[in-house]
């Protein structure tokens, strides 16, 4: 059995106890925890379905070996540089970026810049940054916020190598 | 249980939204795509895509579920009070440090974890504090971590990517402390 079958057990394991701690509470939280997953499940799934297919046909439309040049892991803090500026051109959430971190991988993308890449997103989403912090939290939060931030993407990558040369992964 | 009813309201407007204009694009984007693969690369390009994207859906199927489920029951056991506990009205670099493990283990979307910072904010956390919080909320938190990068990206490069990040939410806070940007917050708009 591979490490990823195992991940999968565990996440039902994982699952499960959650639920067999709300249903001891009994106070209706199993039922209302029931109904949101439902909703969650009817809002991922189309979007998941979209995002695979997505995924695929990029890693046939993008071009690979440019791609595998610029952020492979060969390219050092060159590529991860790059993909730190790449991150904040994803102007969307989970269901897209993780299916294009997925085509990165596919073609060739080093981890270490594959983790700034996806840190950059999650620091500087633009679309979260315009729908929900803006409106909610100000301009001076988000300009505390990135002038705080601005460097952790390449930070990241560059953790992440230190950690996959410790570890010899 | 206007709680309850509440939070009822809430998912419902959240299938509402999901199956709205933006799944439409996304589609028609996908689509586009594939057209685009189809055409530029040639049938057999369209073959070896469609079957690449049809064993990763049969490797993700079986996962879905488990993540749809820890999602919404750590939504419904973690409260909003325990999460703004954990931070309290702790001073400085200790209260950075308690944001970022808050921050991680706040589950749900935006519409969860804004209205946690105005919340903190109101109970006199610090702008390192919430700038951590927001940080490692989006950089660690649990739930996408385990709803979309364990099943897509795998155990390997979920937990180098993790640890490679673990203390940027805590470097980020330490670092707003210092910056001279006052911020003043008040109530958000109502959430419709």
């Amino acid at each position: 059995m591979n490490t990823l079958t195992l991940v999968a057990i565990a996440m039902w394991m994982c699952a499960l106890a959650l639920m067999l701690v709300s249903y001891r509470r009994q106070d209706g939280s199993t039922e209302m925890g029931l109904y949101i997953s439902l909703g969650y499940l009817a809002a991922m799934v189309p979007r998941a379905l979209c995002a695979v297919f997505m995924a695929s046909f990029a890693t046939e439309l993008l071009p690979g070996d440019l791609i595998s040049g610029w952020l492979g892991s060969e390219s050092g803090i060159k590529g991860i540089l790059i993909a730190s500026v790449a991150g904040i051109l994803v102007p969307a959430g989970g269901v897209v970026a993780f299916p294009l971190a997925l085509a990165m991988i596919k073609l060739g993308v080093g981890v270490p810049q594959l983790t700034a890449f996806l840190t950059s997103w999650e620091v500087f989403a633009i679309h979260r940054i315009l729908a929900w912090e803006i409106p909610f939290l100000g301009l001076n939060f988000v300009g505390l916020r990135v002038s705080s931030s601005f460097m952790l993407p390449p930070l990241a990558g560059i953790f992440a190598a230190t950690i996959i040369a410790l570890l010899n992964i | 249980m206007a709680d309850e009813q509440d939070n009822k309201k809430k998912y419902l407007n959240l299938l509402k939204q999901s199956f709205g204009p933006s799944l439409i694009i996304f589609a028609l984007l996908a689509i586009g795509a594939g057209l685009a693969v189809y055409h530029f690369e040639g049938s057999s390009s369209y073959d070896r895509a469609i079957a690449d994207a049809l064993e990763l859906l049969a490797f993700i199927a079986p996962r879905i579920g488990a993540a749809v489920i820890i999602a919404a029951f750590l939504q419904i056991l973690i409260p909003r009070e325990v999460i703004s506990r954990l931070i309290g009205e702790k001073a400085g670099i200790k209260s950075v440090f308690m944001a970022t493990v808050a921050g991680s283990l706040t589950p749900g979307g935006p519409l969860t974890s804004f209205p946690v910072v105005i919340a903190l904010y109101a109970a006199g956390a610090n702008k390192g504090a919430l700038v951590a919080y927001i940080t490692s909320w989006a950089m660690i938190g649990i739930q996408r971590i385990i709803v979309w990068e364990l099943p897509l990206l795998g155990p390997d490069i979920t937990f180098i990517r993790v640890s490679a990040s673990m203390l940027l939410p805590i470097i980020a806070g330490i670092l707003a402390l210092y910056i001279p940007i006052r911020i003043t917050l008040t109530k958000p708009p109502e959430f419709k």
